[in-house]
């Protein structure tokens, strides 16, 4: 338990280190810091939740088989998050390559999610309210979903994991001026989408 | 327009946070002037509201278990291999590590085989030199007895000329060795020969070292072979199978491969004993050939080698004897060792087809 404490203090340099020494320990402790952020980003991009878990698993999986790779040039959530970001847009290709790209489903709205207990715009329990609540988010995941895959990754990627546009645009392998420029264009296209479902 | 417009590619930036305090003071100047511009502003930044007002949503709590499952699904366990440590480096230290376990257990089976006490066990549970000359092999040599490897003909053959020795032996008198003694001296030989054989994992590295020991010292041509005979069936201590009982007890099985031989080689001097060994020895001599039975195969000795039972001139594929020629049968057969202590030509059977494994010497 003192060592699992250790290494949940550990710097993620320092626990990359004792991976490519062979500590399976320090592999967990990056799986636990890291694992939200990936899930949250493959969710908002996904908006499934078990493809979400999917895809997290394998962005683990992947990083622990290509950790020798890893230079430390970089933060250890931005290379995760460009496997996420990947594996999400192969996920993305194959549905719909496979007909399965339905939009959001209302199951998919209304599918309890860990972590999910109420919406920011209201916090009542009422049928109404909660009717009201399902309405807004499935509008939201709607607008988020029908934004071209790039859009939606930076938008993702600055909104929910607050990360600065040059993290962005090494995760996206792309200038920090487009990331500028495709966040802008999320932004308006979302503003647009959500007045015609008269959200806004 | 094209000022406006580039006032619309600021929004994001600001945002995010992301302008120089020059180029903030610079839209918001913009934005104090139009109106239409600051309600697209507001209306984007309530966007962003909405989204980030979502609650985060969490990983299952057992990702990490996942994860490892994923990559180890045997162990459940991350086998992380340290960097540094080459892949070819990492599979000698597993080989070299199986090899200690192979050979501890040799050790200690040798340890225990050995042990006075387990000596004294064995030459107890075997039978006296009466019963032997009373009741010979009859009380064993029912065809039930003998096992699934040997056929009741052959049973009584060895029973009948066994009885014949034993009358010899009474009408002669006193010998050199008595009865008793020559019984010790066979189930020592006996045990000696699988005892300190090798386990059967070690089969490969074994022969591999014999063939290369009996190479450099011309061994195989200068050594006179020894006498084959049949051997006694596997018989229980209770029915006075002394050379079966000095075994172990384990119903005539042997170490390696689960199978044991079922003739031995006697040395000259055993030979030199009264015993039953002798009888048997008599049966394979008024035979025209000897007959070897290893590892469920009957092997006959002709003049230029031993050959299995049923061989007919049939074309023979040629295999010296090393063991990246003989790879394949040490595959298909797993008590090949046993066999090869023919050491002769032997022509056997595997899978449909013929092989000759020729003589250490001839290699």
């Amino acid at each position: 338990m003192v060592l699992l404490t250790e290494k949940g203090l550990e710097s993620d340099a320092g626990l990359v280190d004792e991976c490519r020494r062979g500590d399976s320990r320090a592999f967990d402790a990056l799986v636990n810091r890291h694992k939200d952020r990936v899930y949250n980003a493959a969710y908002r991009f996904l908006g499934h939740h078990e493809e979400a878990a999917d895809v997290c698993q394998e962005v683990f999986v992947r990083a622990y088989r290509a950790i020798e790779t890893f230079e430390g040039k970089a933060k250890i959530s931005t290379w995760l998050y460009s496997i996420t970001l990947n594996l999400c847009r192969n996920r993305v290709r194959d549905s719909k390559r496979k007909g399965r790209d339905k939009g959001v489903s209302l199951e998919m709205m209304q599918e309890s999610a860990p972590g999910r207990t109420e919406m920011v715009s209201g916090g009542g329990t009422t049928p109404s309210d909660k009717a009201i609540r399902g309405e807004l988010e499935a509008a939201l995941k709607s607008c988020l979903e029908a934004l071209p895959d790039h859009y939606r990754m930076a938008f993702v990627l600055r909104t929910y994991e607050d990360l600065a546009y040059d993290e962005i645009a090494e995760v996206m392998a792309c200038p920090t001026g487009t990331v500028k420029s495709r966040l802008n264009q999320a932004r308006r296209l979302l503003r647009d989408c959500l007045t015609d479902h008269e959200v806004l | 327009m094209s000022d406006t417009n580039d006032i619309r590619d600021e929004f994001s930036p600001l945002l995010d946070d992301e302008l120089t305090s020059d180029a903030r003071d610079a839209v918001e100047a913009k934005l104090a002037q139009d109106s239409d511009l600051l309600r697209e502003l507001d209306a984007m930044r309530k966007v962003d509201s909405l989204y980030r007002g979502l609650p985060p949503v969490e990983a299952p709590s057992d990702m990490a278990a996942r994860v490892r499952d994923q990559l180890n699904p045997k162990t459940n366990v991350v086998a992380l291999r340290p960097r540094g440590i080459s892949r070819k480096v990492y599979s000698g230290l597993a080989v070299a590590a199986m090899f200690g376990i192979m050979v501890g257990g040799v050790v200690i089976r040798q340890t225990l085989v050995e042990s006075p006490q387990a000596e004294d066990n064995m030459m107890a549970s075997a039978p006296s030199v009466a019963d032997i000359a009373d009741d010979g092999l009859s009380k064993q040599g029912s065809g039930a007895a003998f096992g699934d490897e040997r056929s009741s003909d052959f049973a009584q053959e060895v029973e009948a000329e066994t009885d014949r020795a034993a009358v010899r032996e009474r009408d002669q008198g006193a010998r050199e060795m008595p009865l008793e003694e020559s019984v010790r001296t066979e189930t020592r030989t006996r045990r000696e020969s699988f005892e300190n054989a090798p386990a059967a994992e070690t089969v490969a590295q074994a022969m591999s070292e014999e063939f290369a020991d009996k190479e450099l010292k011309g061994e195989a041509a200068a050594k006179p072979k020894a006498a084959i005979v049949p051997a006694p069936p596997p018989a229980t201590p209770s029915s006075g199978g002394g050379v079966t009982a000095g075994r172990g007890g384990r119903g005539g099985r042997g170490a390696l491969g689960g199978i044991a031989p079922t003739a031995v080689a006697a040395d000259a001097d055993s030979m030199d004993a009264p015993s039953h060994a002798e009888g048997r020895l008599s049966l394979a001599k008024k035979r025209d050939y000897t007959v070897e039975r290893i590892a469920g195969r009957v092997f006959e000795q002709r003049a230029d080698g031993w050959y299995e039972r049923g061989y007919n001139d049939e074309p023979t594929k040629v295999v010296p004897r090393d063991l990246n020629a003989l790879a394949e049968l040490v595959t298909a057969i797993p008590n090949l060792r046993d066999i090869l202590q023919l050491k002769d030509d032997i022509v056997l059977k595997q899978a449909d087809k013929w092989y000759r494994i020729l003589a250490p010497a001839k290699k």
